[in-house]
C-alpha cells in the first residue's frame, strides 16, 4: 500500500490517510495543545511518507509506529527553542487537608490539561501514548526508541509529577 | 488523588479529542502532492532521457551548424523521439543540426559509413520531440 502511495496512487493515499491521519493528528494535538500545530505535523508526516523521505521499511515495524515516530520528530523540530507549549495555570496554594470542595470533573480535567502541558516532553509523550492513545508499553517503547523499562519509569515519573502539580492546586482523592 | 482517579481524568481528557481530525484542506493539499508524485517521475524521466541522448549525440558532434534547418527535400521523414508519446504537443521550438556518429545513427536504423547530419526538434519546454536525418 505504501509503495502504491509513493507511486502516486490516490486510492492508496485515501486508504492510508483515512486510517492513520486521525491518530497522528490526535497525538500531535495532545502533545502540542494546538490544532494548527497538529495539522502541520500531519502534513509533514504524510509528505514524508509520500516522498519516502525517511525510507519506511515494513520489516522494521508496523506503519502505525513509524508514523507516530515521524510525528514525534516533527513535534520535536517545532519544540526546539520554544517554551513549553502551555503555561501552568496560576497555582492555587495547597489547602491543608481539606479537599477542594465541590470541584467539578470538568475543572479537574482542565487542571490536568495544564499540568500535562507543563510536563517535560519526554514524560508527556509517555502519558499521551500509554494513557491517552492507549498503546501498549511495547509499542510505546518502539515509537520512542527506548526500552520498555524506560517507558514504565517515565510514565511513573510523569504521573508523580502530575500528582504533585494537581495536589498543589488542591485536587485531592 | 489516586492513580485510578488520575487515569480516569486522563481518559476524560482524551475523550475530548477522541474524534478530532485535521481539516479537509489538509487532505486536499496532500492529495495534490500524491498527484504530482504520479506525474512528475515520468516528466523527469523524459527530460533526463532527452538530456542524456542529446549528450550522447553531442559527444560525437563535430559541429553544430547554423539555423534554420535545411529544405525538406534534403532530409528524411521525422522520427518521433523515444519518449515523446503522451507528451503535450510543442507549440514552438527549435531545430538543431548535429553530426551524429554512425553507430548512434544506426540505433535509428540509418546505416552510414561515417558521421551523419541530423536535425533534432526540441520544444520550448526543452524536451526533444523528434529527429530526422539529412540524406
Amino acid at each position: 500500500m505504501v509503495e502504491r502511495l509513493q507511486a502516486g496512487d490516490e486510492r492508496a493515499f485515501d486508504a492510508l490517510y483515512g486510517r492513520h491521519q486521525p491518530p497522528v493528528f490526535r497525538y500531535a494535538l495532545r502533545m502540542s495543545g494546538s490544532a494548527a500545530t497538529a495539522e502541520e505535523v500531519v502534513q509533514d508526516v504524510f509528505l514524508d511518507l509520500i516522498h519516502n523521505a525517511r525510507g519506511y521499511d515494513p520489516l522494521a515495524g508496523p506503519l502505525r509506529s513509524y508514523l507516530y515516530g515521524m510525528a514525534r520528530h516533527a513535534l520535536a523540530r517545532r519544540r526546539r527553542g520554544e517554551r513549553p507549549f502551555e503555561r501552568l495555570v496560576d497555582e492555587i496554594p495547597a489547602n491543608g487537608d481539606e479537599p477542594l470542595a465541590g470541584m467539578e470533573r470538568g475543572e479537574c480535567v482542565e487542571l490536568l490539561r495544564s499540568a500535562l502541558g507543563a510536563l517535560p516532553a519526554h514524560y508527556r509523550e509517555a502519558v499521551v501514548l500509554c494513557e491517552m492513545e492507549e498503546l501498549s508499553y511495547a509499542e510505546t517503547a518502539e515509537i520512542l526508541g527506548v526500552p520498555i523499562g524506560t517507558v514504565r519509569s517515565r510514565l511513573s515519573r510523569a504521573k508523580g509529577l502530575l500528582f504533585e502539580r494537581l495536589s498543589r492546586q488542591g485536587v485531592k482523592a | 488523588m489516586t492513580d485510578e482517579k488520575l487515569r480516569q481524568a486522563l481518559r476524560d481528557l482524551a475523550s475530548e479529542s477522541a474524534n478530532a481530525e485535521a481539516r479537509p484542506q489538509v487532505r486536499t493539499a496532500l492529495r495534490k502532492a500524491v498527484r504530482a508524485r504520479h506525474t512528475s517521475p515520468m516528466v523527469w524521466w523524459r527530460a533526463a532521457a532527452a538530456a542524456v541522448t542529446v549528450g550522447v549525440l553531442a559527444a560525437g558532434v563535430a559541429r553544430i551548424s547554423e539555423w534554420p534547418a535545411p529544405a525538406p527535400s534534403q532530409v528524411e521523414a521525422l522520427t518521433p523521439w523515444y519518449f515523446s508519446a503522451g507528451m503535450p504537443p510543442a507549440e514552438s521550438g527549435q531545430w538543431i543540426r548535429l553530426e551524429v556518429p554512425a553507430d548512434t545513427a544506426a540505433r535509428f536504423g540509418v546505416v552510414a559509413n561515417g558521421p551523419v547530419q541530423a536535425d533534432l526538434i526540441i520544444g520550448d519546454d526543452g524536451l526533444t520531440r523528434a529527429i530526422r536525418f539529412v540524406q
